[in-house]
């Protein structure tokens, strides 16, 4: 578990492509964090650090959003499917076990139908209106490799 | 011309059978609204489910009422993106089998563009060019059509797409889903200055959306008034919101219009049945002296009667798609 | 009489046509899943390689899963689209049994598919006199289960993808009790769909081109349970 203090935009931007460009086929991002904690905006440069071109949007209305990256990326935002009884057969594993990245926002909301090897991020607001604090935590050898790399 | 239309880009699966790109002879929508609810929104899995339970079925009604035969058919046109990838392969796959069959063209449509065609269908002299305003729950787009297969995309969401911000804030509001219908009723009981959420228009001159700050905007006034004890008039909540998002809209729409001299005005997509916008659209069009057009409710939800029109459009000017169409679920402009 | 079948429930797409009892032509690509885009472009191909016209299909057969979701519902929608227009019969034949017809005369036949997290969807076949017989329906299992239900067996031949993923486990346990079919076998086969859809014709078993619909194979209510506790 490692922790992280971003102080504005542009260094969570920073951040974001870093993780992006550790990603690959087959790995999976978990974003945590209230409203307005700015999971989609972390996606965003994720996305960047994975050579996506295009905008990338809300999947709220549509669940999974899917863009082309260096690998498919397969953005979730499960907000909605809180409370939901069966996350099992929705589809998902085909997404958790393909060639793409996923990144699943509220992703503690449907935790038991991810799989194990996992990064998991949880993004806090800090003192400042723009300043966020990211715990990074997960399972896995993409996760160890990332927190090495952070460490360093 | 007879077009049969397949549309099942989200969660309606819908067939109908044109005659010449504006006269509907059939548009059968089947929605999976209900099985949604549960979800409080559209699942891609499920909606894929029902899509391939009820295609053939909805195709032949769409046969039926037209009182025509798959043998009557001249072409077909098919919903290729944007969308949610398995729902659209669902529709481009009975699509390309009932081509091949028929041994008839197969055209691929975008959805936006069947959007715009929408108000082809509801009204008869509509020709282009005119600015043109796309806003439903996945999609907000600002375009200028110079032609009937051309158009200028102008502005886009660069977060949340306008109906989404109405589902979000609906659902915040303990409104079941969609939300958009529920927000537009209780608005006209509310104050819509109220509360002064923000208009964000981002950088001068911009054409691009920006909802995600209105709707952060309205959840955190929602959880100050809870904070502070304070009685949440939801009425007002929903006026206030919707006219935040209205006036956005309105305005860069008209905006768009001026600058390139356009006297008419047509918007479309699921929010485009939104009272508001549609009272809000008319009222600054009389000031304008802008013409504005809206088809009905029906043609305002997806539908297969939109796509038919655009692949008929499309087929006229030449295109055809091979029996090899992709899906593309990002398909824009 | 003439037979139109494929098979798009794993990354191999297949199609086939049977024509009077012999098999004509047979497509396979196993590379993949575009390929399922492809498949009216191939299934064009065929036809037009032995000079058959689409509407001269006296009967479509489709593999129903367990599979790809994506896949299988490719599959379902093409083929239903065709049987409609021409109102021919169609008949849905499982990708599990499917696969058991491509090792004829074997005393257990035991196809798995992967369908991750250590599950394997599955059947258990035997052939008696020249028929193929269902010892266990296609289900959705942990592929633990599935050896505790594999011991009483002595001979058994298994194919399917699930056996890149779980053969060195699956030979720890059973040695020389369980062999793996070759290459030629272990993808799924239009040709063996076909097939089995003719016999369910002539038996006068055929679906309903308005309903067929893939069979997903729900996980257990068991496993779930079992998977939120752990």
């Amino acid at each position: 578990m490692l922790k992280i203090k971003l102080d504005g935009l542009e260094a969570t931007e920073e951040f974001g492509k870093i993780i992006g460009g550790f990603l690959g086929s087959g790995d999976i991002v978990c974003l945590n964090g209230e409203l307005g904690a700015g999971k989609t905006t972390l996606t965003k440069s994720i996305g960047k650090g994975l050579d996506v071109e295009e905008y990338i949007t809300s999947p709220t209305f549509a669940l999974i959003n899917q863009y082309e990256g260096r690998v498919p990326v397969y953005h979730f935002d499960v907000y909605r499917l809180e409370g939901v009884e069966d996350t099992f057969d929705l589809g998902f594993d085909e997404y958790f076990f393909g060639e793409g990245v996923c990144i699943i926002e509220w992703a503690d909301r449907i935790e038991e139908a991810i799989p194990e090897d996992r990064i998991v991020l949880d993004i806090e607001k800090g003192k400042e209106d723009s300043e966020r604090l990211i715990s990074i935590s997960g399972h896995g050898e993409k996760y160890e490799q990332i927190l090495k790399e952070l460490m360093s | 011309m007879l077009t049969l239309a397949i549309e099942t880009s989200c969660d309606e699966t819908s067939c109908a059978v044109l005659k010449d790109g504006r006269e509907v002879l059939s548009n059968i929508i089947s929605s999976q609204i209900e099985i949604h609810k549960e979800y409080g929104g559209v699942v891609p899995e499920i909606a894929s489910r029902k899509h391939i339970e009820s295609i053939n079925p909805i195709v032949q009604e769409s046969l039926d009422k037209a009182g025509v035969t798959f043998q009557d058919i001249d072409i077909v046109g098919v919903t290729q993106g944007p969308g949610l990838v398995g729902a659209l392969l669902i529709g481009i796959s009975t699509g390309k089998a009932l081509a091949y069959a028929l041994d008839i063209p197969l055209i691929g449509v975008n959805h936006i563009e069947g959007h715009i065609c929408a108000n082809y269908i509801e009204h008869k002299d509509l020709k282009p060019p005119f600015t043109c305003l796309i806003v439903s729950g996945g999609h907000s787009y600002l375009v200028q059509v110079n032609d009937y297969t051309e158009y200028e995309l102008v502005g886009r969401t660069i977060d949340d797409a306008a109906g989404e911000a109405f589902d979000k804030v609906a659902r915040s509001l303990g409104l079941p889903y969609p939300g958009g219908p529920h927000i537009d009723r209780l608005a006209k009981e509310g104050n819509k200055d109220a509360i002064d959420f923000p208009r964000i228009m981002l950088e001068k001159g911009s054409y691009n959306f920006s909802f995600s700050g209105l709707k952060t905007a309205v959840l955190n006034y929602l959880n100050q008034m809870n904070q502070k004890d304070e009685e949440i008039i939801i009425e007002d909540v929903a006026a206030s919101f919707q006219q935040a998002i209205l006036d956005v809209l309105v305005e860069k729409t008209f905006r768009l219009a001026k600058e390139r001299g356009s006297d008419k005005i047509a918007f479309a997509g699921g929010v485009a049945s939104n009272e508001g916008l549609r009272q809000a659209m008319k009222k600054r069009g009389q000031e304008e002296g802008i013409k504005i057009y809206h088809p009905s409710r029906v043609l305002c939800t997806d539908n297969a009667a939109m796509i038919g029109s655009s692949a008929y459009y499309n087929y006229k000017s030449g295109q055809k798609s091979d029996l090899g169409l992709k899906v593309k679920p990002n398909l824009g402009l | 009489m003439k037979v139109l079948a494929l098979d798009t429930s794993t990354l191999t797409s297949t199609c086939a046509v049977i024509s009077n009892g012999e098999v004509i032509g047979e497509y396979s690509l196993n590379q993949d899943m575009s390929h399922s885009e492809r498949l009216v472009p191939m299934i064009e191909n065929i036809l037009n390689e032995l000079k058959i016209d689409i509407s001269e299909i006296d009967l479509y057969g489709v593999s129903t899963g367990p599979g790809s979701f994506t896949g299988l519902r490719i599959g379902a929608a093409t083929i239903k689209g065709f049987a409609h227009v021409f109102d021919k019969p169609v008949v849905g034949v499982s990708t599990i049994k499917g696969l058991a017809y491509n090792l004829p005369f074997n005393k257990i036949v035991v196809p798995i598919l992967d369908a991750r997290r250590d599950r394997v969807y599955t059947g258990i076949y035997s052939w008696v006199d020249d028929e193929i017989e269902t010892i266990l329906e296609p289900d959705v299992m942990n592929i633990e289960i599935l050896m505790d239900k594999l011991e009483e067996y002595e001979n058994i031949v298994m194919n399917g993808n699930g056996i890149s993923v779980y053969g060195d486990r699956i030979k720890d346990r059973f040695g020389n009790r369980v062999n793996f079919a070759k290459l030629g076998q272990n993808q799924c086969r239009a040709v063996s769909i076909a097939q089995l859809a003719l016999q369910s014709f002539d038996k006068g078993k055929v679906d309903d081109y308005y309903t067929l619909a893939p069979e997903y194979l729900r996980v257990s209510q068991a496993e779930r349970e079992l998977k939120k506790g752990e």
